[in-house]
């Protein structure tokens, strides 16, 4: 008779054990749920910033892809166009806010995972018979993608095949943008090309360290995401197919 | 030499472009005492980004429970700075950063200098609001009641708080008027000599 009560005891305890010990069994396909705000809610702006950070210990148990979608998924991501620029947008208003960003920033795969992610997305891939805001949040989808990738210390764990890899979509992503700029403008251009300046910054290309150093408009692509003309972001363009051609050469 | 072909054609290339890129979006606009200010000419979003942009930021304002009214549309023309400083006073609309391009102070020189145009102010009733934590300017119409640009949302009359920006430590800045407090009869008052202001 105790030995019974013990087990009963012992897998009661195991059970309730198991369901604590996983704070990630409630994500769905692995990406976190942000929660429903209450209808006619009466939280202060910094309650509803808190009830939509991502909670510890699910940044703890999450999967990095996970993740990724977690950032992209986070409703406060929009804040990025309403900071001084979208590098001021990212750092002071989103990242000061989501822990999700914070902690992918750290994550030791987030390169290979914003890689393969990255590799999925079409620029153009919206229907142009959509409504005029539904092909904007299409739009806008890729550039926060891109801003998020292009900060340093996202770009810093890639690999030089990675590189390589990353060089090549993005090179295809700003000709996509081109040939429908009609909708991308030029600053998904910009944004593209951050990205690829970053990138060339980071892995010390010589060619383009000369031109960041002088170029003006240059440095205000790479630190802020514009503003700049046709002639500066082609000129980055070009310089990462030049280093794009020189990693393929080594 | 064949190796250094692509190498010098790069070089060559980069010098033509960069020749017509430089201070291509660049421009200056004045203080009311005829400081310049570096202010930037941006191009606008497409219709398509300009209509989410507007969605989002009236979902934020949803969300958050803002009673911020909006007054005027996105756009990536012009910025809550060159709005306060600038623009609400009759001037153009151009993007103006915190910060010039070599990482000067830029919107500070509407109340720095031997030449500022504004004073601080420890009393609310002033004309201006710089959100030192924020990187943000708003117009101030009333101590309860500001106007702002929100980045490239819409254009909106808030309460001080009542926006995305860290609303610690505001600074607010008034047109220096020299001159008795307590009008008994008459008084003389000076102030700043600003081309084309009406003073009442």
């Amino acid at each position: 008779m105790n030995r019974t009560a013990l087990l009963i005891i012992l897998t009661f305890c195991i059970i309730s054990c198991n369901k604590n010990d996983n704070p990630c069994d409630v994500l769905v396909d692995g990406v976190y749920q942000f929660p429903e705000l209450p209808e006619d809610h009466d939280m202060t702006s910094e309650e509803v910033t808190q009830y939509w950070d991502l909670p510890e210990d699910i940044g703890e148990c999450i999967s990095t892809e996970g993740l990724i979608e977690t950032c992209l998924n986070y409703p406060d991501l929009r804040l990025i166009m309403a900071g001084s620029n979208p590098q001021q947008g990212y750092e002071a208003l989103v990242k000061a806010r989501f822990l999700g960003v914070r902690i992918l920033e750290t994550r030791p795969d987030r390169g290979s995972c914003l890689l393969k992610k990255y590799q999925t997305i079409a620029p153009s891939g919206y229907d142009p018979n959509w409504e005029l805001v539904e092909i904007g949040r299409y739009l806008l989808n890729v550039y926060y993608f891109e801003i998020i990738f292009s900060q340093q210390d996202n770009l810093e764990p890639l690999t030089d095949f990675e590189i390589i890899e990353l060089l090549e979509k993005a090179l295809s992503v700003y000709e996509e943008k081109k040939g429908d700029i009609e909708n991308h403008a030029l600053f998904g251009l910009e944004v593209s090309t951050t990205l690829l300046g970053r990138l060339m910054l980071q892995e010390e290309y010589e060619p383009f360290l000369n031109v960041y150093k002088e170029n003006k408009l240059v440095k205000e692509l790479i630190n802020y995401y514009g503003p700049v003309d046709m002639e500066t972001v082609e000129l980055v363009f070009t310089l990462s197919k030049n280093f794009l051609n020189q990693l393929k050469n080594n | 030499m064949k190796n250094n072909i692509p190498h010098l054609l790069t070089i060559a290339i980069s010098l033509v472009l960069f020749s017509l890129a430089t201070h291509a979006q660049y421009t200056t606009i004045k203080t009311p005492t005829n400081v310049t200010v570096e202010a930037i000419v941006y191009s606008e979003y497409s219709s398509g980004v300009l209509a989410q942009l507007e969605e989002d930021a009236a979902d934020w304002i949803d969300d958050h429970d803002s009673d911020a009214e909006r007054v005027a549309p996105a756009s990536r023309t012009y910025n809550c700075h060159n709005y306060a400083w600038h623009n609400s006073d009759g001037g153009n609309r151009f993007w103006v950063n915190q910060y010039n391009r070599y990482n000067w102070p830029n919107i500070s020189k509407y109340w720095s200098g031997s030449s500022a145009t504004y004073q601080q102010s420890s009393s609310v009733s002033t004309s201006k609001v710089f959100y030192s934590n924020g990187d943000h300017s708003a117009r101030v119409i009333s101590s309860n009641l500001f106007e702002s640009k929100w980045g490239a949302w819409p254009r909106y009359r808030h309460s001080p708080t009542d926006c995305p920006y860290v609303s610690s430590n505001l600074q607010y800045y008034k047109v220096l008027i020299d001159g008795d407090d307590i009008v008994c009869s008459s008084e003389t008052y000076s102030t700043i000599n600003i081309s084309g202001a009406t003073y009442s």
